[in-house]
């Protein structure tokens, strides 16, 4: 969809807009006229010729029309047949020239790099060498077409091509520019592959991590504002050397207060490190990230409440069959399924927006949820052995779903809109409604 | 570092044009074929009918298009073998099979075409490891494995094919990021993401999420690559995706809104993929389904996973499983 993409709305005078109506209505003659040709002669075995040539010019202005690639492809086909190898050799480097000019006008036509592909699986004497070659040149114009990766890749494989050179051109980039998100994208594919951790503990290696920490580090310090060496940092996570990374990051953060990157890779670190040991700073790192980066207010807001619930799990006696997460500012529920086998489960006076987490709480008998944000009931209705149930202080409008519940004795629905419509309901619930 | 991004004008429209819109749609709709650029289009013609009329359902006013024209122009583009053609004359191919299924949906006219040849042919290009080649010709993508499932499921027919298999396939295409490629090994893309999770009831959810709402740039815009620039599509893609997982509101609406109300053009009506651009009905659906996920009151909500108004799938009746993650 390239041709809808990046074309600048520009003002015209009347007469340039003449002239331009007057060379469309020719062109549009003439594709015409190649889009019939091809029909015609499409069906008839004897034409193949005359098909290639008419639809290597659509091709040359629309390199997105599929069915062009298509009869080409049938063309093909019988060619492989019909004629000697060298023929077929030949006519399959014209395919590729082809397939490379409608790369040019148009780098991410899928059809031009499946035709591509689709040769090279064909041709008498494929040159993978040549490819990969012309891979690197095409990804020294622009580093991050996915596309010409994927062929890359397609080619490495194809080619038997030795991974470590495949590492070394991804490090080439990466020391070029540490912002090529693609090349770092590549190495997370390599690096497991060709540096497996012996224990089956890591991805990788021991020394290939701290190699890689080195690596990222460099790129973060180059240039803090970078994402993508710390996207992948965060995914590395790498425990050897944690607290001389986070040192680090507490000194660029020294430097630089207000950089996002290094004070949200300094929470994954405290928190890879010892939960418990950094929970105030953590804290602290989370209400700074609100400001510096507002646009992403809720996201921290949630992520606070994860790092509350995964410490109170940390602490938590398994064998108390209760569990309390009240009053802890908890905008939304993690790790439900670790609440699964409590019985008494109390999460008032938060800020909770929905229920659907809840689900999980299959054990549930006794679930407190004063005093939250809450709209809607719906979902509650699949606990199983719910006796009481605490609703009070929230938004909720309607209460029918609870009608499910069929070992609900008690439910509590004071401060909600619902409760100045107790007269509506059913029987079945206004006779357990305190 | 520079971020890469755009600047709103300050004369940059503020308010939903919508009347506008309807008019531009209107006016794509009927453009002549003596029309070079409409021509030159012409491959992906049931895709840019879908496009516009999914836009014009969503500002109700689905009516104006011409009904009958259009379900004459989808059952003309079906083909022996089962799939369907962007046009007649064209091949077929799962991307726009899946358009035509989407169209009958909004006319509520799925009878109209031989729904079990569309059976066979979506089930015929699964693959051995799961995957699903566009056409017979055999190029492999997510994009695909999303195109099939979406078809079977409006024609209730996804025990043609092995949805295990098909999940298990997307699954390996999953990255370091929690994002999903075209094909195992390939980058993450906000658009491979969509179809990705449309296709599946499970993802690594806050990482995921995290990185799609790393999407957003100070102007509002999201991109859908780390480094790009941002654009209205995006914000379909991204937004769909974080609605699936529970995750809209790690978004900055507000801004966003800005963002897809400064892509419009005061002049012709129809939105672009950024300020100053021409406008296309792919942009202007995109842009009206982010604003619906976020639940303009002038557009009728939209379906997530479908992109279909909602009380269209509603009357087709298909459940979808939310996902519960984190
Ligand atoms: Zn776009």
């Amino acid at each position: 969809m390239i041709e809808m993409h990046g074309r600048v709305k520009v003002k015209t005078t009347a007469e340039k807009e003449a002239e331009k109506e007057k060379e469309r209505k020719e062109r549009l003659i003439q594709y015409t006229r190649l889009l019939d040709e091809v029909k015609d002669k499409r069906k008839n075995k004897e034409c193949f010729q005359e098909v290639l040539d008419a639809s290597k010019q659509v091709l040359l202005c629309n390199p997105d029309f599929g069915t062009m690639w298509n009869v080409r492809k049938e063309a093909l086909l019988q060619m492989e047949v019909s004629q000697d190898q060298d023929a077929f050799q030949k006519q399959c480097l014209v395919e590729l020239k082809l397939a490379a000019d409608c790369l040019k006008c148009n780098p991410k036509s899928y059809g031009a790099w499946h035709h591509r592909i689709w040769i090279m699986e064909r041709m008498p004497c494929p040159d993978w060498a040549f490819e990969l070659d012309l891979t690197q040149k095409a990804l020294g114009l622009d580093s991050r077409n996915f596309h010409c990766w994927d062929y890359r890749r397609y080619i490495v494989k194809k080619f038997g091509q030795d991974l470590h050179k495949e590492l070394n051109y991804t490090s080439e980039l990466i020391l070029e520019n540490f912002s090529n998100y693609s090349a770092w994208h590549y190495r997370s594919h390599l690096l497991p592959e060709l540096c497996p951790d012996p224990n089956g503990t890591w991805l990788l290696s021991e020394e290939k991590r701290l190699e890689e920490l080195e690596l990222i580090q460099n790129a973060a310090f180059t240039d803090p504002e970078d994402q993508s060496a710390w996207l992948y940092h965060k995914s590395e996570k790498v425990l050897a050397a944690l607290t001389s990374q986070l040192q680090s990051c507490q000194e660029l953060i020294e430097l630089e207060p207000e950089s996002k990157w290094p004070l949200l890779t300094s929470v994954n670190l405290m928190r890879a490190i010892d939960p418990l040991q950094y929970k105030d700073e953590v804290n602290m790192v989370l209400q700074k990230l609100k400001s510096v980066d507002s646009q992403r207010d809720n996201f921290y807001t949630d992520l606070k409440s994860k790092f509350l619930i995964e410490n109170h799990l940390q602490q938590v006696n398994w064998h108390a069959g209760s569990i309390s997460f009240s009053e802890m500012s908890l905008s939304t529920i993690y790790c439900a399924d670790s609440l699964l086998l409590f019985r008494v489960v109390d999460l008032s006076y938060n800020e909770l927006k929905s229920v659907s987490p809840l689900a999980a709480l299959q054990c549930c008998e006794s679930l407190n949820l004063q005093h939250n944000c809450l709209t809607s009931c719906h979902g509650l209705e699949c606990l199983p052995f719910l006796k009481e149930l605490n609703i009070a202080e929230n938004l909720i409008d309607d209460v029918n779903p609870l009608k499910e519940c069929l070992n609900l004795k008690m439910l509590k629905i004071a401060g909600n809109p619902v409760a100045l419509k107790v007269e509506e309901l059913g029987d079945s619930l206004k006779a357990i409604v305190i | 570092m520079l971020i890469k991004d755009v600047v709103l004008g300050e004369d940059a429209p503020k308010a939903l044009l919508l009347e506008k819109h309807k008019e531009f749609l209107l006016s794509y709709g009927k453009k002549s074929h003596m029309d070079y650029e409409h021509k030159m289009t012409e491959y992906l013609r049931m895709s840019g009918y879908y496009w516009g009329l999914t836009a014009l359902s969503l500002m109700g006013d689905l009516e104006h298009a011409g009904k009958e024209e259009i379900l004459n122009f989808v059952q003309e583009c079906q083909n022996p073998c089962g799939g369907i053609s962007p046009a007649p004359g064209h091949d077929p191919h799962l991307l726009y099979t899946l358009s035509a299924v989407q169209i009958l949906c909004l006319y509520d006219a799925l009878d109209i075409l031989d729904k079990e040849a569309i059976v066979k042919y979506v089930s015929g290009l699964q693959q051995d490891d799961g995957s699903f080649a566009g056409d017979k010709w055999g190029e492999i993508d997510t994009r695909f494995s999303f195109c099939a499932l979406a078809c079977l499921s409006f024609v209730k027919r996804l025990d043609a094919v092995n949805v295990d298999k098909a999940v298990e396939y997307i699954l390996q295409c999953m990255n370091f990021d929690g994002g999903f490629g075209c094909r195992p090994g390939s980058e993450s893309h906000a658009g491979q993401i969509y179809c990705c999770l449309g296709s599946l009831d499970l993802a690594k959810g806050d990482l995921l999420g995290w990185w799609l709402s790393e999407r957003q740039l100070p102007s509002g815009g999201l991109n859908g690559r780390p480094e790009k620039l941002p654009d209205v599509c995006y914000s379909w893609w991204v937004l769909a995706s974080l609605s699936m997982l529970g995750r809209l509101h790690w978004i900055d609406h507000d801004l966003l809104r800005s963002f897809i109300l400064a892509c419009q053009d005061s002049e012709t009506g129809g939105i672009s993929d950024r300020p100053g651009d021409i406008p296309d009905p792919f942009h202007t659906l995109f842009g009206l389904a982010g604003l619906s996920l976020f639940g303009d009151e002038h557009l009728v909500p939209i379906h997530p996973v479908f992109c279909l108004p909602y009380p269209v799938i509603d009357r087709l009746g298909i459940q979808t499983q939310s996902l519960h993650v984190g």
